[in-house]
Parts: C-alpha cells; sequence; structure tokens
C-alpha cells in the first residue's frame, strides 16, 4: 500500500542565534504513520521537531506540509495548517484545570463544535473525563502526559508532533502511554515520535530515522532498524530482545 | 489612649484604603503574570487616572461616574501605548529582564515627570477630586461618609467581574493559559499578541480606577502612584501572585497599616507618618521567611 | 547677565566626578558581581546625611556653635567657621567622609542578607522600596539630617580661599582626582584573579559556583565596597551643594546611576567615563539654562528627567551594549 507523504522535509539546518544543530536534514512522513526519531542527547531531536512548528529558526531547506512551504512561516499560521506540538517538558497548563486545557487545546475549533471535540477526546481518553475538573497540577506523571497529548490532539491535527512523551514515566506507564499513541494512528492522524526510549517506539513506529549530532545516521522501516546493528548498539543493548554480553566486573 | 471611636474609624479607614491596595495590587499581579515583567511604572498608571478625574471633577464639572470611566480609559491607554512602544520591542529583541525592568522605571520617571511639568504649568500641584460625599450615618460615634459606599463596593465587584473573566471566558482561561505557560499558549494557536494587549487594558483600567478612587479619598501629587508602588507590590507578592491572595493581601495590609500605625501612636507615640514601614516590614518579612506568600500560585487556579 | 565661564566648567567637572564615582560603584554591583541594585540612591543619601550630620555635630562642638545644629543661625555659623579655620573644616571634611563610606558599607552589609537571600527580581524589589521608603522615613524624621526642612550650612572644606573660582577649581580638581584614582583602582581590580572571579560570578553562577568559591560571601563584600562608594560619592556632593535634603533622593539619581552603565556599556568602566560626562554636561547646562531663562526651576529639572528617560529607553532598544564595547580582559600568558 503506498501511503500519500504528508510531510516532506529537505535539507533542513536550523539552530539557535548562529549555532547550527541540525545540518541538512531531509525525512518524510506519509498518512496515517508514525514516524520515529531517534537518537543520544544533545542530537538535535527536540531542535528539528521544533523548528518544523516554527519555534527555531531554519536556516536552509524547505518543509512541505501536503505540499505547501511551512519554512518562514509563523508558528500561529503552521498550527493553523494543521501541525500539533507537544513539548517534552511544561507541556501542560498547571494551574488549569483538565477540562480548561482541553478547552485551551481547542481554541481554533469554531466554538459550535468545541464540546464535541472535548467529548471525543474524553472517549478516547476516559481517566481524563475522570479528572476533569482536577487541576491539571494535580495529576500524577503519566496522567499528565497523556493529558498532553489529549491537548494536542483536540484540534484534529493532520501531523501530531509528540516530543519524548514517555520521558520519566515508569515502564508500565511509558507502556501505556505507547499504546495510546499507538490508538492515535487509527484516528488518521500522523505523528512524529521523538523518543529515547527507542525499543518500546519501533514497536509502533511504521518508519524512522536515527539523528547523531545534528546528521541522520540511519534510516528505514522499523523492522529494518531494529536489524540495524549500529542502531542496536547505540540504543537497543540492554532494551533490545537479546541477552547484554556480560562486562568485565567493575 | 485608645479610643473606641477612633479605633472604629481606623478599622474603617483601614478597609477602605485596602480595597484601593487590592485593586492596585491585583492589576500589578495581572501584569507580572500575563506579561513576566515587573512594570515600575505601575503606579503612574493610577497617577494619571488620579488626574483625569480630579481635573474633570473640579475644572470641568464632569458627572463624577463619567470622570471615572475617562479615568480608567486613559490608564488603559497608557498602559497599551507603553507596552507597544517600549516593553514588547525589548522583548522581541530578546531583552533580559534587568533590561526590562530598566526600561519600566524609564518610563516611570517619563511619565511621573510629565504629570509634574502639566501639574506645575497648570498650578495644580496638589488636587483632589470635587466629588461631592455626605455623611450616610453614624455609627458608634463615627461618621461614615458616602464614600465607604462608592469605593469598596467598587473594588469588590471589580474584583469579581476580573474573576469571573478568568474563571469563565474564554479570552480570560487564553490569559491564565498564557500566564501559566506562554509558549505552550502560542503552541495551543492561541494569538500571544492580541491576548497580550487585552492584558495591558484591563491592568491600565484597573490601576486607573484604583488611582481614581484615591483622588476621590485623598489629595493627589504626581508621585502618588509611586508613592503606592509600596503597597500594590506588598499586596501582590504576600498575596503570592494570585488574584484571591492579592485581593485579600491588600485589605490586611490596609487594615495592619492603619490600625498599627495608630496603636503604636497610641501606645508608644510612634509618628503615624511611619505607616508605610509597617508595610514594608511585612513584605520584607514574607520575601525572606516565605516567598511564595500567602497562596502558592501552583495550588491556586487564579 | 553672562556667563562664568569658570563656574560652568568648574562645576560641570565636580558633576563629573560626582557621578563618575556613583556609576563606577554601580558598575562594580552589577557590571561586575551581577547584583542589580535599582535602590542606588539608598546608599548615595546615606553618604549624604552621614557627611551632613557629622559636619554639624563636630562644628558645633569644635566651632562651639550653640543651640540646634538645623537652625539657618547656625548654618551660616559654620560657613563662617570654615572661612576662617582651614585646618579644622580640612579635617572635619576628612572626618565626614570616612565616616560616611564607614556608614554607606555598614548598610551595605545589612543589604547583604536579603540580597543573598532573595533571587535577582526579589531583591530588585527591595533594594528599590528601601529607597522610597527611606526617603519618606527621613523626611518624616526630623532629628535625622534635618527630616523634611533638611540640612544647610554644610560648608565646603576649601571655602578658606574666599575666591569663588578658586573654591570651585580646587574642589573640582579633588573631586576629579578622588574618582580618577578610584578608577585606576577599580581597573586594577577587575584584571586582577579577583575581578575575573567577579566577572565569572556575573557570567554564570553555577560556573562560579563549581569552582569551589563561596559566591555568596563574596557577593557580600562586593556589596558593601560598593556601597561605601555610593555614600562617598553623596558626601562629595553635599559638600558641593552645601546641604542636603532628603526629598532630593529621589528614584532619579538611581536612574541617573543606571543609564550611566547602560551609556557606556554595563560591566565597562571606560563606559562610565562618557556616561558620567554625559550626565555632567547635561545637568550643567540645565543649571545654565535656569540662569538665564525665565522658567523656574523646577520646570526645568523635570524636563531634564524627561531627556534622561527618554534617552535610557532608546539605548536600551536600540544600544543595550552601551556606546563603547567592552574591553577584552587582559588575562597574562594566553595567546587569543
Amino acid at each position: 500500500m503506498v501511503r500519500k507523504p504528508i510531510l516532506e522535509a529537505t535539507g533542513v539546518s536550523c539552530g539557535y542565534g548562529k549555532m547550527h544543530i541540525v545540518n541538512d536534514v531531509s525525512f518524510s512522513l506519509h498518512e496515517s504513520e508514525i514516524a520515529l526519531i531517534m537518537g543520544p542527547n544533545g542530537s538535535g531531536k527536540s531542535t528539528l521537531v521544533k523548528a518544523i512548528v516554527g519555534l527555531i529558526d531554519i536556516f536552509d531547506g524547505h518543509i512541505l506540509l501536503a505540499g505547501n512551504e511551512l519554512v518562514g512561516r509563523s508558528t500561529a499560521k503552521i498550527i493553523k495548517m494543521g501541525i500539533s506540538f507537544v513539548p517534552q517538558t511544561n507541556n501542560i497548563f498547571p494551574s488549569l484545570s483538565v477540562h480548561e486545557n482541553l478547552e485551551i487545546g481547542s481554541t481554533l475549533i469554531e466554538h459550535e463544535l468545541r464540546q464535541g471535540s472535548i467529548d471525543e477526546i474524553y472517549g478516547l481518553f476516559p481517566e481524563l473525563k475522570a479528572k476533569r475538573g482536577d487541576s491539571a497540577n494535580s495529576l500524577s506523571g503519566g496522567e499528565r502526559q497523556i493529558l498532553a497529548i489529549a491537548r494536542g490532539l483536540i484540534g484534529k491535527p493532520r501531523i501530531l508532533i509528540l516530543d519524548e512523551p514517555t520521558a520519566g514515566l515508569a515502564p508500565k506507564i511509558a507502556k501505556n502511554v505507547m499504546a495510546r499513541i499507538r490508538g492515535i494512528r487509527e484516528k488518521g492522524v500522523s505523528v512524529v515520535l521523538v523518543e529515547q526510549n527507542a525499543r518500546a517506539a519501533l514497536n509502533i513506529a511504521d518508519t524512522g530515522f536515527v539523528l547523531v549530532a545534528g546528521s541522520k545516521l540511519a534510516e528505514g522501516t522499523s523492522e529494518e532498524l531494529i536489524k540495524n546493528e549500529d542502531v542496536v548498539q547505540l540504543f537497543l543493548g540492554r532494551l533490545g530482545g537479546r541477552e547484554p554480553t556480560p562486562k568485565p566486573s567493575q | 489612649m485608645i479610643q473606641i471611636g477612633d479605633l472604629v474609624s481606623t478599622l474603617m479607614n483601614g478597609f477602605l484604603v485596602g480595597s484601593m491596595y487590592a485593586l492596585l495590587g491585583v492589576s500589578l499581579t495581572l501584569s507580572i503574570n500575563g506579561a513576566k515583567m515587573y512594570n515600575w511604572a505601575h503606579g503612574e498608571l493610577a497617577t494619571v487616572g488620579a488626574y483625569v478625574i480630579a481635573v474633570l471633577t473640579t475644572f470641568h464639572g464632569v458627572n463624577p461616574l463619567a470622570a471615572v470611566l475617562f479615568a480608567m480609559l486613559a490608564s488603559a491607554g497608557l498602559a497599551l501605548v507603553v507596552d507597544e512602544s517600549t516593553y514588547k520591542p525589548l522583548v522581541k529583541r530578546g531583552a533580559n529582564a534587568i533590561q526590562i525592568m530598566l526600561a519600566s522605571i524609564a518610563v516611570s520617571i517619563f511619565v511621573r515627570y510629565a504629570v509634574f511639568i502639566y501639574a506645575a504649568a497648570a498650578f495644580i500641584l496638589t488636587l483632589k477630586a470635587n466629588v461631592v460625599t455626605s455623611t450616610l450615618t453614624t455609627f458608634l460615634g463615627v461618621q461614615i461618609s458616602s464614600l465607604y459606599l462608592w469605593i469598596i463596593p467598587s473594588s469588590l465587584l471589580t474584583v469579581f467581574v476580573l474573576r469571573t473573566l478568568l474563571a469563565r471566558t474564554m479570552v480570560g482561561k487564553q490569559i491564565r493559559a498564557m500566564s501559566d505557560n506562554p509558549e505552550l499558549a502560542r503552541v495551543s494557536g492561541i494569538d500571544v499578541t492580541m491576548l497580550r494587549r487585552y492584558v495591558w487594558l484591563i491592568v491600565g483600567a484597573i490601576a486607573g480606577l484604583a488611582g481614581a478612587f484615591w483622588a476621590m479619598y485623598s489629595f493627589i501629587t504626581p508621585e502618588i502612584g509611586f508613592n503606592l508602588l509600596v503597597d500594590a507590590f506588598a499586596a501582590a507578592i504576600v498575596g503570592g501572585l494570585t488574584i484571591d491572595g492579592t485581593v485579600i493581601a491588600g485589605f490586611i495590609i490596609g487594615l495592619a497599616e492603619n490600625i498599627g500605625a495608630y496603636l503604636l501612636n497610641q501606645t508608644l507615640g510612634v509618628p503615624t507618618q511611619y505607616k508605610v514601614l509597617i508595610t514594608f516590614s511585612i513584605l520584607i518579612a514574607v520575601l525572606i521567611i516565605r516567598p511564595s506568600g500567602l497562596t502558592s500560585r501552583r495550588s491556586r487556579e487564579l | 547677565m553672562a556667563v562664568d565661564l569658570v563656574i560652568f566648567l568648574g562645576t560641570m567637572a565636580i558633576y563629573y566626578g560626582v557621578y563618575l564615582i556613583l556609576a563606577l560603584s554601580l558598575n562594580l554591583e552589577y557590571g561586575f558581581a551581577g547584583q542589580p541594585d535599582f535602590g542606588k540612591v539608598f546608599f548615595f543619601s546615606i553618604g549624604a546625611y552621614a557627611s551632613g550630620m557629622v559636619v554639624a555635630e563636630l562644628l558645633s562642638y569644635v566651632g562651639s556653635i550653640p543651640g540646634d545644629i538645623f537652625s539657618p543661625a547656625a548654618a551660616t555659623l559654620r560657613g563662617e567657621y570654615a572661612m576662617s579655620n582651614p585646618v579644622g573644616m580640612g579635617l572635619v571634611f576628612v572626618v565626614a567622609i570616612v565616616v560616611s563610606m564607614v556608614v554607606g558599607g555598614i548598610f551595605g552589609y545589612l543589604a547583604s542578607y536579603p540580597a543573598i537571600r532573595l533571587r535577582a527580581d526579589y531583591l530588585a524589589i527591595t533594594l528599590l522600596l528601601t529607597a522610597v521608603i527611606s526617603m519618606n522615613f527621613v523626611l518624616s524624621t526630623p532629628s535625622i539630617a534635618g527630616g523634611a526642612n533638611g540640612l544647610g550650612g554644610i560648608p565646603n572644606p576649601f571655602s578658606w580661599l574666599g575666591n569663588g573660582h578658586l573654591i570651585v577649581i580646587s574642589y573640582a580638581v579633588l573631586v576629579l582626582g578622588i574618582g580618577f584614582f578610584l578608577f585606576w583602582l577599580l581597573e586594577r581590580a577587575v584584571n586582577s584573579p579577583y575581578g575575573r572571579l567577579l566577572k565569572s560570578i556575573r557570567d554564570d553562577e553555577a560556573v562560579a559556583k563549581s569552582f569551589g568559591k563561596i559566591t555568596p560571601r563574596r557577593k557580600a563584600q562586593v556589596l558593601v565596597i560598593a556601597s561605601a562608594i555610593a555614600a562617598l560619592s553623596g558626601a562629595l556632593y553635599t559638600f558641593f551643594i552645601n546641604y542636603e535634603y532628603a526629598g532630593s533622593f529621589t528614584f532619579v539619581w538611581t536612574a541617573n546611576a543606571w543609564i550611566m552603565i547602560v551609556l557606556g556599556g554595563v560591566g565597562n568602566n571606560r563606559g562610565a567615563l562618557l556616561g558620567a560626562f554625559i550626565l555632567a554636561f547635561l545637568d550643567s547646562t540645565t543649571s545654565l539654562a535656569v540662569a538665564l531663562v525665565n522658567v523656574p526651576s523646577f520646570e526645568i529639572s523635570y524636563g531634564r528627567n524627561l531627556v534622561v528617560a527618554v534617552v535610557l529607553i532608546l539605548m536600551l532598544v536600540f544600544r543595550p551594549k552601551g556606546i563603547i564595547p567592552e574591553k577584552p580582559l587582559r588575562i597574562p600568558f594566553q595567546e587569543d
């Protein structure tokens, strides 16, 4: 089955001020696909996805959303075009209630349709409905991540970008979050997933690539990546399906 | 000699002054949370409101209610103009907090001395709003002027309206969201530029109202707003930078200042001009012991 | 009315010295140690009050001046004493200056307690409000520096010279000498290991801590020294205008200090040289205008403040790094 590409990035270089963090990276995301961006800390994963939504300066390259150029546009415009971004940290409004967080997420939805969209989200995430009146600050780590993702999802974006949604979560909760992300794809939303937790992510991703020091190291479908020696060495090690080679006593 | 009559009138005065501190403090809190800066020119917003009502009622016979509205409009406009011309461009350029504070100091000096020049030229260096008050009733030997009936309920009503705006309307929720997390607000599609303008208009209007009330209550000079900054900041910080907290703190400070000054005067002979030292001490104590104030922002919604 | 060039230039020179010392004080505090002091005028005023009170008290003892030190009669007598007792007045002057700096340093030390405990923005609020409150406090307390009436009759130590020109020139030389000496001293300190440490505190507190130096103690030391210097400036100013009045120590003085270091570039002492000049020029032409033009003096001073405010805003928006760029630190044994 050939999926249409919905997001195409070519030769993107971006960074802060004069510092180039990401150099000449190209990738594409197809409809109803989950694409994974892996890499060690500081490799530029967050920078790259923030650049897609216009929060970071792009020095070179193009990013096309269904044929429309994103580079140079304001964040507000990019959001309106159908991309939603969930940051790694500070991704909810702590002093607002759960329900209000979702209301803010529905800012761009027409007034009459708002409640309906929020109800749909409650259907997807019943635990949020149970706590709709609670302050977002009072939620547990896992619930906050769910809320952050829900806020990003409400506007029915074409593309949802998730920056390390399972960071700092206990493994069982992380698994739950991953399962929810898979469920998002079923709803027709394409997902760009940035993750350190490579193994769990590769289980739900369709394709992906590895970013190291701002450049692409390897790419392919998730099956290809799991089998890729370099990738396994770099990231899957202990988390991979194999037994770790015993290290000399330390 | 502590007299009941004096104590009661001091208490009443404390409430009256406290309600004005609450207004000035609440608008300051809103500007700190919404614009993410400390605006040293905040007092001048009140000064302008005070002068507008004083001049309009004294020299042009304008109806007090209309004059209050004009005062609020003038201050709201000033707040917006200042932000658009000075603060916003600085933020855009990536100026740090100290530079922005410095700019607000410059704005404060500019507005204050502009008012000085005007007041000196018009020979009105001290002035009061020409608002007719009548004695409503007498309670425990103390005359209660109608001023109390205007100022205290109006202040409470204003705070109530603000709270409702923030809690129930979409704009209010967006303002709260922006106060929590400006970048996430942008990313959610909120027009933060427009929202910032609304915030300054509201801040200016409420500060102008506080100034207008003050002009009804007492004589004003071009420094009146700046002198009230101590109480405004005390209310905001002791209140933990929340709306509710600031209002409560405003009243507490108004009462503490007045009753404290009275008691210290009667028992230890401390001159009442030192009342502002009481406020200052409260502020320092809170900053050192419990900087998060009465109510921490994390746990409250407003 | 002809312009007395000597008086004009001499006045400007004295303002320059006073402003330079004030700027150096703030530069030390914020430019090098990274502590924003929005209450500068407080320490400046301490110097003024202290020197005024010392002079008044000492002279009433040494010069046998009876009665209330705050009375105009006493003020006149003090002036007369100074004119006929050069050595006596000179000694009183020195004592007053020293006491001012010590008292300034003490208040700086007191201020270091909140300064260490509070984060930068709360510190700024505290210092600023302290300055506001202290002005009101002194205005309401007649026994401190004359309260709402101020204290007059603080004679210039050179008044025995008799000739107005000579007095102004001599005092200008003194003030400028002190100012430039301080400048030289601080420039050397900046390039010392201590100075580099301070710069590192300014640039990154975490980095400085990791080197094992106790940042809070150092900050307190800087605050004490900077406060003493600010008090010195206030004292020298007081001996120039011959009176002190609490109501004159407004926010504008703090803004003066800041605009000088912004003009020159924060942390840059050479910039302070330029900044002080611009302000001194502005103030002396203002005084001149007051004498020449028939506008009330307070109107002109309001206008001057407006100008200062506008310049500060323009500088912040267009030239936040200052007009003079910072000279890179001279680090010995290091190649670029």
